[in-house]
């Protein structure tokens, strides 16, 4: 069943995120997915994520399709205005590339290229609003398109530290589900607790609710985190079971593998970040149980 | 390194770096500048290099014995061919500028020709007031040869003592002396020169009260370290000079001539005499007895290296030496006994202390002399009140004329460690004022091509050192050449003398070329010292270095059996039995080599960080910064003055803008190290990068660990908790951002070892008592009317420092002492603080009321970054979770995983001036191995047999790297560049498909046919 069939009928999915290389070689790739085959629904690639330059979310998502697997390509306008995007996107339907995530890009000023042009003409609701028409077989100017695209978009929810942010969260995430987001996709989870708040807020949405699981590598990457991202909530209970651990890197596998299980329970799906060790998303999945 | 090179750069091959002085400082910038590709010559006043390590004993802490550890840098001296080394060598001129000074060179004659001497001995013998030789660094050399390893490795004449030239002559057999040696003059051109001169030890006989040079039984500590040691005068017991009788008692005297303001005495401190009379004190009651009593009079304890006051402690609660704070009045020598009695003081008695003491040791310092003012003088560098080099403040190394730099003791007292790191930093600097010579960047390919010698049938050399005495003395050599002739394709079997000397080595070459030989079998000492030398030989004669083996002869036969000459003999005639079936099997083999990765990552972008980045950017190499915080600048960002005065936050800016702007540096900040793979020179190193921790990789051919240390925040004396109680990073920001709040006070209560010198963190923080003189001074420039008092346990105010501690003295700054066992307390009542502390002088506790407690808080190790770094990279740690270097006396900023670097507060806690130096050091180090270009990976790797190969899969379990595998035609493949050539997989292949080159099956069963069948 496809991701798509697979959110319209409840089942839980199963999504991990693959980076594409910076530069050509896309051998990492296509061994990575190779592994992932009949075991995630979609491979998530994000499109010059983190204001890093990288091979396009295109070409990735068209790689992902020759290796036989679902692809689900992030869309940004920091980067594209509406011709570039829309253009964009209907050659995406045609590489069959049709589950989009519609997501706030990070500032090019914390990117690889700080000196690079920000374009924004489209906020993530414009963004949207765009690919209903595009869908309705109608582009942004009014013009009617020969052949109508197909696509399931969705949205990423930022970081939440605390109610207020919550709330707030939830009121701009029930606009954008007006606006056609067929999904929801949530932050990295570290406070279990907390996010099953979290998650149970996002259920009044009446739309899948996916969230993130990340796989610290180490614990200066851990205490990295919980330093510069307190809405991360990442507990010193978890950087010292690293640290006591006898093997770390199984012992980070572990964590995530815990965490996806509980989440399992409490939502409707589930983002795998790896964040450059996607060798290791096989291991992961093990230890989850998926 | 681009091909392209220019004329300049040809032209400048010839410009060389000059480093004057051979002690181990010298020989280690030689050594680093030689191997990364600059040409050297070193000079030293002497005869042979080594200076005054090769004289000690042992060194701290680690009580090793020193000639093991330093000889393979001074014969690696003699090797490198890109260093000269001249002794009996001084300079008296200088002129011209960085990158082109023309320097005048005095060479006295040595009466020997170097090319000639194989240090026999003979003239020795035969004239031994005339002859001077080190072997073992020993006045008694002529007759001891246990280590002769002194470089050169010959004689020198004092033709003062020689009335019949001719007789002195006759009795050369190697005809090395030159009657007519006259003093000579050069002028060579000169890019930069690096001064490792070192200093004198003071002369105690001056002083008038400790009976030095009229008392038997007064020796220095250098005197008391030769009288130890197993080359010294009495064959290492310790006997006194009076009655050689063996002393149940021994006193060191600390601060002799240091530390003074008596005639004769110098105001600084010496550095390293604590250490060295604790090592003294330890090594005589390890090695001569535990009944021996050993005391030391001190004034403070000055154990602030790294580890050291473990050291302290050990010898202080393991070895039980007695530990007495005071500096003694005076010695007096019984007539009868040749005792020394001494008075002293103690702080809290009254009355004057008399103790009977066998021997006294007086801890000397260091001082400069004479002969190196002229030096001074000739070369136009400033020096300091002291007479030391006068050095820049953020930058140690560079003295007052640019392209003249310093390192070792003449910058400043200090232990041979510190002396290696500014030896390393003064060679990275003085490399950046001349290019890489025209050879290297030609690739440097100074051996003729090969003689392919497959098909040929085998015509054997066989040659054998006699090494003199060693093996010649015990074996019949012509007797074993006779026997050598006996087996088949043995076309020479020759007696070669020392065959390692230059004159030996040149006939070998010569009689190689003359037989057409295409295998050689040398039979003399270890292939592990020798055989890269007997390699080149073959090199050079156009043979492939694998047709040579080495028999040792000498280390496991004469030196084992030295009593039993005629078995020794048979088992010699065996062992070359051996080496020549061996070589018969040799082949030609071809070492692998990969092209080593020119990039470096530092990781740490604190001060150390950028200085060593900024040195390898500017040496072309590409350099990342991986940095974890938002912005460089590390902890010297929450500090403001230096004690010298400089202001810190401009410096720090200056560096952050230089690297920033640096075309050749790439910073990442906000970025952690995730995960490493690779080896020494093509290392790939993952991080997580930005704020959304994007990953990356970065492929460097070396680490640089600069990762720094943490300002400790101990919740002692109420910091954190009382208001006014604040560490010494607070009070060096309220110096400057308050000076009303500062004249507002009366009186500050400064709290030393705060967090440090206890359980929890054992070791000193060394900078805390610079910091306390540092903000007193401060306080007293601002509002003099304000009292401030130090409560410390030893002030540690090494070198230089005790200038400022003294002029804090002066400036009424009041210092009281404490103890472990009787700590000071804070307390607060109704706002007001309050310091209780013992007072030893007078004896009871005082009460100090205080405006403002300041604690000396120091630094502590970044225990969690240190342990994730050290696992992911495979490095050791020291017990309090510092980076361990791979030797802490010789390497002290090369780690033993090969590749890596160490530098800063990462390795111990030091000051800026050292990070920067250490920096440097680091960086230079790194340039070492990255001027090396390619990978060497040798030819023994394992090789598969495809024919025979049954995919059994045995190998790819066995071997511990995970290197074989089952490639696409269904046999296993073993890729050469990953092979660690141990071996296992060889040995466990049940096809015997596999096969370890150099070491294959057949070449050892030809080996042991040699040995059992005959």
């Amino acid at each position: 069943m496809s991701f798509q069939a697979k959110l319209t009928s409840g089942e839980f999915v199963v999504l991990a995120e693959m980076d594409t290389p910076k530069g050509v070689d896309i051998s990492d790739l296509v061994t990575n997915v190779r592994y992932l085959k009949s075991r995630v629904d979609a491979v998530v690639i994000p499109d010059l994520d983190n204001g890093v330059m990288h091979l396009g979310a295109l070409a990735g998502g068209a790689v992902m399709r020759q290796q036989g697997m679902d692809p689900l390509i992030h869309v940004c306008g920091r980067d594209k205005n509406r011709m570039a995007l829309q253009g964009d996107l209907l050659a995406a339907h045609v590489l069959g590339i049709h589950n989009l995530m519609v997501v706030k890009a990070e500032e090019m000023i914390n990117g690889d290229h700080p000196d690079a042009k920000t374009v924004n003409d489209l906020d993530e609701l414009g963004i949207l609003g765009m690919i209903q028409s595009l869908i309705s077989g109608t582009d942004l100017a009014g013009f009617e398109l020969r052949g109508k695209p197909q696509f399931t978009p969705g949205i990423a929810v930022p970081p939440i530290a605390d109610d207020t942010q919550l709330d707030q969260a939830v009121a701009d995430a029930r606009q954008k589900v007006a606006a056609g987001a067929c999904y929801i996709v949530l932050q990295p989870v570290f406070d279990l607790a907390f996010y099953t708040r979290v998650i149970q807020s996002f259920t009044s949405l009446n739309v899948p609710v996916i969230p993130s699981v990340f796989l610290l590598k180490n614990v200066g990457m851990a205490r990295y985190i919980s330093i510069n991202d307190p809405s991360s909530r990442l507990s010193e209970d978890q950087i010292r079971r690293i640290r006591k651990a006898k093997d770390r890197d199984t012992e980070c596998i572990a964590i995530a593998g815990e965490m996806i299980r509980s989440l399992k329970g409490i939502s409707q799906g589930i983002k795998i970040s790896a964040l450059g060790w996607e060798d290791r998303l096989p291991a992961i999945l093990d230890s989850a149980g998926l | 390194m681009q091909n392209n090179y220019n004329s300049e750069n040809i032209l400048s091959a010839d410009r060389r770096v000059l480093v004057i002085g051979g002690g181990v400082g010298g020989i280690r910038a030689a050594l680093d500048l030689a191997e990364s590709r600059r040409n050297v010559l070193l000079i030293d006043k002497s005869y042979a290099i080594g200076g005054l390590m090769t004289q000690l004993d042992r060194t701290f802490p680690t009580n090793n014995c020193d000639l093991c550890t330093v000889s393979p840098y001074l014969s690696q001296g003699a090797r490198e061919r890109h260093l000269e080394i001249k002794p009996m060598t001084r300079l008296t001129r200088l002129e011209g500028e960085a990158g082109a000074f023309s320097a005048t060179l005095v060479t006295e004659p040595r009466y020997i020709d170097l090319e000639k001497c194989t240090a026999c001995g003979e003239c020795a013998k035969q004239f031994p007031e005339a002859v001077r030789f080190t072997p073992g660094l020993d006045p008694r050399a002529p007759t001891c040869m246990r280590y002769p390893q002194a470089t050169p490795f010959a004689f020198s004449i004092d033709m003062s003592k020689i009335s019949d030239i001719h007789a002195l002559k006759a009795v050369c057999r190697a005809d090395a002396i030159l009657a007519d040696d006259r003093p000579c003059e050069a002028v060579i051109e000169v890019g930069s020169v690096v001064l490792s001169v070192g200093a004198d030890l003071f002369d105690p006989a001056v002083l008038d009260n400790y009976g030095a040079g009229k008392f038997d039984n007064v020796v220095t500590g250098l005197e008391y370290e030769r009288i130890m040691s197993a080359s010294g005068p009495f064959q290492g017991s310790l006997k006194r000079k009076s009655d050689g009788r063996r002393p149940k008692k021994v006193a060191w005297i600390q601060c002799v001539g240091s530390r003074g303001i008596n005639k004769g005495d110098v105001p600084y401190c010496s550095g390293v005499c604590c250490m060295y009379a604790l090592k003294e004190a330890m090594v005589t009651r390890e090695r001569f007895g535990e009944d021996i009593e050993t005391t030391i009079f001190f004034m403070d304890m000055r154990t602030h290296g790294k580890d050291y006051e473990l050291f302290f402690n050990r010898a202080r609660d393991e070895y039980k030496i007695r530990m007495i704070r005071s500096r003694p009045h005076s010695i007096v020598e019984k007539t009868d006994t040749k005792n020394l009695s001494i008075t002293y003081a103690l702080e809290d008695k009254p009355v004057q202390e008399t103790e009977e003491f066998d021997m006294v040791v007086l801890s000397t310092g260091f001082r400069v002399g004479e002969e190196t003012r002229h030096l001074a003088e000739n070369l136009g560098i400033d020096l300091n009140p002291h007479d030391f080099a006068a050095t820049d403040h953020f930058n140690p190394v560079l003295t007052s004329k640019p392209g003249v730099y310093v390192c070792g003791v003449y910058e400043s007292p200090k232990d041979i460690p510190e002396t290696m790191v500014q030896a390393s930093a003064a060679a990275a600097m003085a490399a950046s004022d001349l290019p890489v010579t025209a050879a290297a960047l030609n690739g440097e390919d100074l051996f003729p091509p090969e003689r392919d010698v497959t098909g040929q049938e085998p015509k054997i050399g066989v040659f054998v050192c006699d090494c003199g005495y060693e093996i010649g003395g015990i074996l019949d050599v012509d007797t074993l050449l006779k026997s050598a002739l006996t087996h088949p394709d043995v076309v020479v079997a020759q007696a070669v003398g020392y065959g390692c000397s230059s004159e030996s080595m040149a006939k070998i070459e010569a009689m190689i070329m003359e037989n057409d030989l295409n295998r050689v079998v040398i039979g003399g000492c270890s292939p592990r010292t020798h055989e890269t030398k007997f390699q080149d030989l073959l090199r050079r004669v156009g043979l492939n270095k694998y047709l040579v083996e080495i028999v040792n002869l000498r280390d496991q036969n004469t030196w084992t059996h030295m009593n039993e000459p005629e078995r020794a003999q048979t088992k010699a005639v065996k062992l070359l039995g051996v080496g020549i079936a061996g070589v018969r099997k040799n082949r030609p083999l071809r070492d692998h080599t990969l092209p080593m990765s020119q990039n470096a990552l530092v990781v740490g972008g604190g001060v150390t960080g950028m200085t060593a980045a900024l040195n390898l950017a500017d040496q072309g190499i590409k350099t990342y910064i991986v940095e974890r915080a938002p912005a460089l600048g590390g902890l010297a960002r929450s500090l403001r003055k230096t004690i010298e005065g400089d202001d810190v936050p401009g410096f720090v800016q200056g560096l952050v803008e230089k690297v920033t702007a640096h075309e050749n540096i790439q910073v990442l900040t906000r970025s952690v190290i995730v995960d490493h793979t690779g080896m020494p020179g093509l290392f790939k190193t993952g991080i997580q990068t930005g704020v959304r921790m994007n990953y990356m990789q970065i492929n460097h051919g070396v680490t640089i660990l600069a990762t720094g240390a943490l300002a400790n925040r101990p919740a002692q004396y109420g910091l954190g908790a009382l208001n006014n109680v604040m560490t010494q990073l607070d009070m060096d920001s309220l110096l400057m951002d308050d000076p009303e709040k500062i004249k507002a006070m009366e009186q500050v209560v400064m709290i030393q070892c705060v967090g440090s010198r206890e359980e929890g963190n054992p070791n000193c923080s060394r900078i805390c008592c610079q910091a306390a003189v540092k903000n007193a001074l401060k306080i007293k420039a601002i509002s003099p009317g304000t009292q401030v008092f130090v409560l410390y346990r030893d002030m540690r105010t090494y070198g230089f420092l005790e200038d400022y501690y003294r002029q804090a003295r002066d400036l009424g700054v009041k210092f009281i002492r404490f103890s472990l066992e009787n700590r000071p307390s804070v307390k607060e009542t109704d706002g007001a603080l309050a310091v209780r502390t013992h007072d030893f002088i007078l004896g009871s506790d005082i009460e100090i009321a205080a405006d403002c407690v300041v604690l000396s808080t120091g630094l502590i190790a970044d225990d969690e970054t240190t342990e994730d770094l050290a696992l992911m990279f495979h490095l050791p740690r020291t017990v309090d979770n510092y980076f361990l270097e791979d030797h802490v006396k010789l390497r002290p900023v090369d780690m033993a995983q090969r590749g890596f670097f160490l530098a800063g507060t990462a390795h111990s806690p030091k000051v800026i001036r050292e990070c920067i130096t250490q920096a440097q050091a680091a960086a230079g180090r790194a340039q070492t191995l990255l001027a090396k270009k390619e990978i060497n990976l040798g030819a023994c790797v394992a090789k598969v047999d495809t024919k025979k190969c049954a995919s059994c899969l045995v190998c790819v379990r066995a071997c511990p790297f995970d290197v074989p595998f089952i490639n696409a035609e269904g046999v296993s493949q073993i890729d050469a560049d990953k092979c660690h050539g141990c071996g296992i997989c060889a040995g466990d292949c049940p096809a015997k498909a596999i096969q370890l080159l150099v070491y294959e099956d057949d070449q050892i069963l030809a080996k042991l046919d040699g040995l059992f069948e005959r």
